[in-house]
C-alpha cells in the first residue's frame, strides 16, 4: 500500500509539526490576554469537575427560612436565592451545565461543518447545492433559528445543544470549504491522487490535518458564541427547566428580585461574562498564535 | 491586534464599572427622585387636579359586560356599567344596587324591583325594557357570550311593569344573586347597543363615561355629571397599557401612574418601601392549588395523592409570599361563601416522614412526574418550592414551563401529571368555584383536573338547585371536606389581592375578588 513508500518525508513532517507546536505555543503565551482567558477557561472546566468538591451545599437543596441572603453572608458568600439555595453552588455546578452544553453544541456543529465543507470543498459537482443550503441556514439570524427549532423539538437543555449546534454548522462549512479549496491545489495533494490514494484517504489523512488551525479557532470561538447562547436561551424560558442552576435561568429569575437582591442577576451576569471574554480572547489569541496572517469569522 | 486587545480590556473594565454602578444605584438614585416627586405633589395639592391613571400590564379586550370575560376589561366595565346587585366587599353580604328590593314567590321566580329615575349615559332611561334586553342578549346562544353559562338556568325574562323584572329559572337556582352581582351581568343600555359597538363605545348607568381608546396604549374615561348616586369626584380616569410590572412600579415611583393593582408577591416589600406610596392588602376570594390529573393511573391512587400532600410545606410557602397569601388546607377560602373555619385544618397536613414512608412503600419515586407549569404569577414560584420538597420526599418530579395559552390547551387535553391552577371567584360564591372546577359535567372544560366523583357531584347540585342559603352553605361544607377527605387536591394559598396607590389618592375600595370602584376616590 501507500504506506510504505513515504517513511522518510513522514519523520521529517514530525520535526516540521513538532517545530511548528512549539512556535504556536511560544506564540500563544506571549499574549497575555490569552493566558487570562486560557486561566479562567482552565479554572472553570477544574471549577465544573470538581463542583461536588467544592460546594458546601446541594444547588437545588432549597432552605426557605435562609432567602435572599446578600453576598458575604456567613456560610453563603455569593448569599442565596429566593428559595435559600446557595448561589455559589448553582455558579459552580452552572459551569458544569454551560460547558457541557458548549461543547456537545460545538462538536455537533463542527462534525456536520466539517463534514460539508469537506465534501463541498473537495467536490466541485457537491460545492454548489452544499454551498446553496448553507446559504439557506444563513438567511436566519442565529437565535430565531434556535428558537424554532426548539420549538419543533420542544424545550430542554439538550435540545438546546441541538438547536445551537445546527446554527453553528453553515459557518464552520464556509470556513472549511475556504480551507479545503486552497489546500486541495497544493502539490503534494496531486501527488496523492496520482499515486491512486481513495478521496476519503484524502480528505480526512491530508487535507483535513491541514487546515485543523482555523477549525480551533473556529471551535474556541463559537464555545463563547454557545454558552452565551444557552444562557439566552435559558433565560427565555426555552431551555434549561427548573430548579436547573443554568446561568442564564439564573438570571431570569433573579430579575424579579432585582431591588432586593441585585446579586441574583449580577453573580450570574458576571459568570457569563467572565467566561464569553475568556474563550474570545483565548480564541483571538490562538488566531494570531496560529497564523498571524490568518483571517476568519 | 494589540489595539484589539487593549479595546477588549477598556470594554470589559467598562462594563464592570456600570455593572457596578447599576448595583449601587438601584437604591439611591430613584429615592431622589421621590422626594422631588412628592415635593412638588405638596405644592400642587390646593388646587390638584382630580384625575387618576392606572396602569395594568395588559389592555382590555373590550368594554361590552356581555362579549368580555377578562379581569382588566372587568376593571373598565366596572366604571362604566352597574349591576343589579352587589356584593358588599366588607360584609360580603349582596346587596341591591341597579335593583331597589327583589322576591322570590316561588323557587323557580325571582321578582326585581328597580330603581326608579335612573338613565343611561346616553339618555336612555333604564327600565325593565333594559334589563330583560340585556340577559336575554347574554343568555342567547347566537350572541356566543363567554358568560352566558351566568344565566344558563334562567327560563325566561319577563316584563312586569316599567320598573319589574320577573326571572323564571328552569330549575331552583340558589346562586342567583350571587350572578346577576357579576360584572358581566352589567345592564347595558339597548339603544346604544343597537346603534353601535359596546365592544368600542359602551354605555351604561355608571359614574364614568367612555371619552376614547387608542388599543393597546390607554383608555381614556369621564365623570358622568348625571350620575344617579351623584357625579364622582374624579374628573377623568385613563388606564394606561403598561407591560412590564416592574416598570408600571417605577412610574408609581415618579409619579407617572397613580395607581396599580395585582402587586406579585416578590416585588412587595419594593413597594411597601416606597415613601410616596400607599399599599392596599386585603384576604381575598382567589385560591391556587396543585392540582392532579385524575385521567392519570397514578393520581387516582388515593396514597399518592396523600403522600404528595404530605410532602409539601403549604405554610413555608405562604410565608415566602410576604404576606400575600391566606394559609387554609379548605378549597372554599376564608372569602367565599361556604367556607368554613374547621375546614382550615381538614386536609392533609404536612408530614414530611409520612410521605417520605408512603414513597419508599409504594415505590412512587420509580417515575417520574411531569409537573407543568404556566410561566406567570406565583405560578413558578409555586412549582419551585413544591418540587423541591416533593423531590425531598423520594418523588421524582420534572418541571415543564409553558407560557398561558399553551398551558392553558395543555392542562384542558390533560397533558400533565400534577399542575398549578388558580381560580379568582368574581362572584364570591362556593358553588362558582367548585362546580366549574370539580363538577363530572365539566370534564373536557373547565374541570382540568378531570375529577369525578358522584357523591360530590350531587352536593354541589344541592348547592346550586336551592334558594334556602343555609342549606346551600351546609351542601357547600360537605362537598368541600369531600375534596380534603379524598385530597382531591392540595390548596397552596388564597389569594391576597392588592392595590397601590399615589399617597394622595383618597377612598379607594378594594373588592375581595381583586376588583375596585372609583366611583368615591379623591385626590388630595
Amino acid at each position: 500500500m501507500t504506506t510504505t513508500v513515504q517513511p522518510v518525508p513522514h519523520q521529517e513532517n514530525r520535526k516540521k509539526r513538532e517545530k511548528y507546536y512549539v512556535t504556536t505555543l511560544k506564540r500563544l503565551f506571549s499574549n497575555k490576554l490569552a493566558i487570562a482567558g486560557l486561566v479562567i477557561v482552565v479554572l472553570q472546566v477544574l471549577m465544573a469537575i470538581f463542583a461536588p468538591l467544592i460546594t458546601p451545599y446541594d444547588p437545588v437543596a432549597q432552605n426557605l427560612m435562609k432567602s435572599e441572603l446578600p453576598v458575604f453572608s456567613e456560610g453563603h458568600w455569593l448569599g442565596t436565592d429566593n428559595y435559600g439555595r446557595d448561589v455559589w453552588s448553582r455558579i459552580v455546578y452552572g459551569a458544569r451545565i454551560s460547558l457541557v452544553v458548549g461543547v456537545v453544541a460545538v462538536s455537533l456543529g463542527l462534525i456536520g461543518g466539517v463534514t460539508l465543507g469537506l465534501l463541498g470543498g473537495y467536490y466541485r459537482k457537491l460545492d454548489s447545492p452544499i454551498m446553496r443550503i448553507v446559504d439557506l441556514l444563513f438567511s436566519f439570524p442565529g437565535i430565531l433559528l434556535a428558537m424554532l427549532i426548539i420549538a419543533i423539538l420542544g424545550t430542554s437543555l439538550i435540545n438546546v445543544a441541538i438547536a445551537i449546534s445546527i446554527w453553528s454548522i453553515p459557518t464552520c462549512a464556509r470556513i472549511v470549504r475556504g480551507s479545503v479549496l486552497s489546500v486541495k491545489e497544493k502539490e503534494y495533494i496531486m501527488a496523492m491522487r496520482s499515486m491512486g490514494a481513495s478521496d476519503l484517504r484524502i480528505m480526512v489523512k491530508h487535507i483535513l490535518p491541514n487546515i485543523t488551525a482555523p477549525i480551533i479557532v473556529f471551535a474556541t470561538m463559537r464555545m463563547a458564541t454557545a454558552i452565551l447562547s444557552t444562557a439566552a436561551l435559558s433565560f427565555l424560558g426555552l431551555g434549561a427547566q427548573p430548579p436547573t442552576p443554568e446561568w442564564g435561568a439564573m438570571i431570569s429569575q433573579g430579575q424579579d428580585f432585582m431591588w432586593s437582591a441585585p446579586h441574583l442577576t449580577i453573580v450570574p451576569g458576571i459568570a457569563i461574562m467572565l467566561t464569553v471574554f475568556a474563550f474570545n480572547v483565548l480564541g483571538d489569541g490562538l488566531r494570531d498564535a496560529l497564523d498571524p496572517n490568518m483571517n476568519i469569522d | 491586534m494589540k489595539k484589539l486587545n487593549k479595546n477588549w480590556l477598556v470594554l470589559f473594565v467598562l462594563g464592570f464599572v456600570v455593572m457596578l454602578l447599576a448595583a449601587c444605584g438601584g437604591s439611591t438614585i430613584p429615592e431622589e427622585a421621590v422626594t422631588e416627586a412628592s415635593e412638588e405633589g405638596v405644592e400642587a395639592a390646593e388646587d390638584v387636579d382630580q384625575e387618576i391613571v392606572y396602569a395594568a400590564t395588559s389592555d382590555a379586550v373590550g368594554l361590552s359586560p356581555i362579549m368580555t370575560n377578562d379581569s382588566v376589561s372587568s376593571n373598565a366595565i366596572s366604571q362604566i356599567y352597574e349591576t343589579l346587585f352587589v356584593r358588599n366587599p366588607e360584609t360580603m353580604e349582596i346587596e341591591p344596587k341597579l335593583a331597589e328590593s327583589y322576591e322570590t314567590p316561588d323557587d323557580k321566580t325571582w321578582v326585581i324591583h328597580l330603581k326608579e329615575g335612573i338613565t343611561f349615559q346616553d339618555g336612555t332611561p333604564f327600565n325593565a325594557e333594559a334589563v330583560k334586553y340585556t340577559f336575554d342578549k347574554l343568555r342567547d346562544p347566537a350572541t356566543a357570550a363567554p358568560r352566558a353559562s351566568l344565566l344558563e338556568p334562567v327560563e325566561s325574562v319577563n316584563v312586569i311593569d316599567e320598573n319589574t323584572v320577573e326571572i323564571k329559572t328552569k330549575y331552583p337556582y340558589g346562586p342567583m344573586l350571587a350572578a346577576l352581582s357579576h360584572t358581566n351581568a352589567s345592564i347595558v343600555s339597548p339603544t346604544a347597543d343597537q346603534a353601535q359597538d359596546l365592544m368600542q363605545q359602551p354605555v351604561g348607568t355608571g359614574p364614568f363615561q367612555f371619552v376614547e381608546w387608542t388599543q393597546g396604549e390607554s383608555l381614556v374615561l369621564e365623570d358622568n355629571p348625571d350620575y344617579w348616586g351623584g357625579a364622582p369626584e374624579l374628573d377623568k380616569v385613563t388606564f394606561k397599557v403598561v407591560p412590564e410590572i416592574s416598570t408600571a412600579i417605577s412610574m408609581l415611583q415618579t409619579g407617572e401612574v397613580d395607581f396599580i393593582d395585582g402587586l406579585p408577591s416578590d416585588q412587595i416589600d419594593r413597594i411597601r418601601s416606597l415613601d410616596n406610596v400607599e399599599v392596599l392588602e386585603k384576604p381575598g376570594t382567589p385560591v391556587y392549588y396543585l392540582n392532579f390529573n385524575f385521567s392519570k393511573e397514578m393520581n387516582q391512587d388515593p396514597e399518592f395523592r396523600k403522600a404528595v400532600a404530605a410532602a409539601i410545606n403549604r405554610d413555608a410557602f405562604v410565608e415566602n409570599l410576604n404576606g400575600l397569601g391566606v394559609r387554609s388546607d379548605s378549597v372554599i377560602g376564608p372569602k367565599v361563601f361556604g367556607y368554613t373555619e374547621e375546614a382550615d385544618n381538614g386536609g392533609q397536613a404536612y408530614d414530611p416522614e409520612l410521605a417520605k414512608q408512603l414513597v419508599e412503600e409504594n415505590g412512587y419515586g420509580d417515575q417520574t412526574i411531569k409537573m407543568l407549569v404556566a410561566n406567570r404569577d406565583n405560578y413558578m414560584q409555586m412549582a419551585e418550592i413544591a418540587q423541591a420538597q416533593l423531590a425531598e420526599a423520594g418523588f421524582d418530579v420534572a418541571i415543564e414551563t409553558m407560557e398561558w395559552g399553551t398551558f392553558l390547551d395543555a392542562t384542558a387535553a390533560g397533558e400533565y401529571d400534577l399542575t398549578f391552577l388558580g381560580w379568582s371567584n368574581v362572584t364570591g360564591d362556593g358553588s362558582e368555584l367548585l362546580y366549574p372546577n370539580f363538577h363530572s359535567d365539566n370534564i373536557g372544560a373547565s374541570n382540568r383536573s378531570q375529577y369525578s366523583n358522584p357523591e360530590f357531584d350531587e352536593l354541589v347540585n344541592a348547592s346550586r338547585v336551592t334558594v334556602d342559603q343555609d342549606a346551600r352553605k351546609q351542601a357547600l361544607i360537605e362537598a368541600n371536606q369531600l375534596l380534603l377527605d379524598e385530597t382531591a387536591t392540595v390548596v397552596m394559598n388564597h389569594g391576597v389581592v392588592t392595590a397601590a396607590t399615589a399617597d394622595d389618592v383618597q377612598g379607594l375600595k378594594l373588592d375581595p375578588n381583586g376588583q375596585w370602584f372609583l366611583e368615591n376616590v379623591t385626590r388630595e
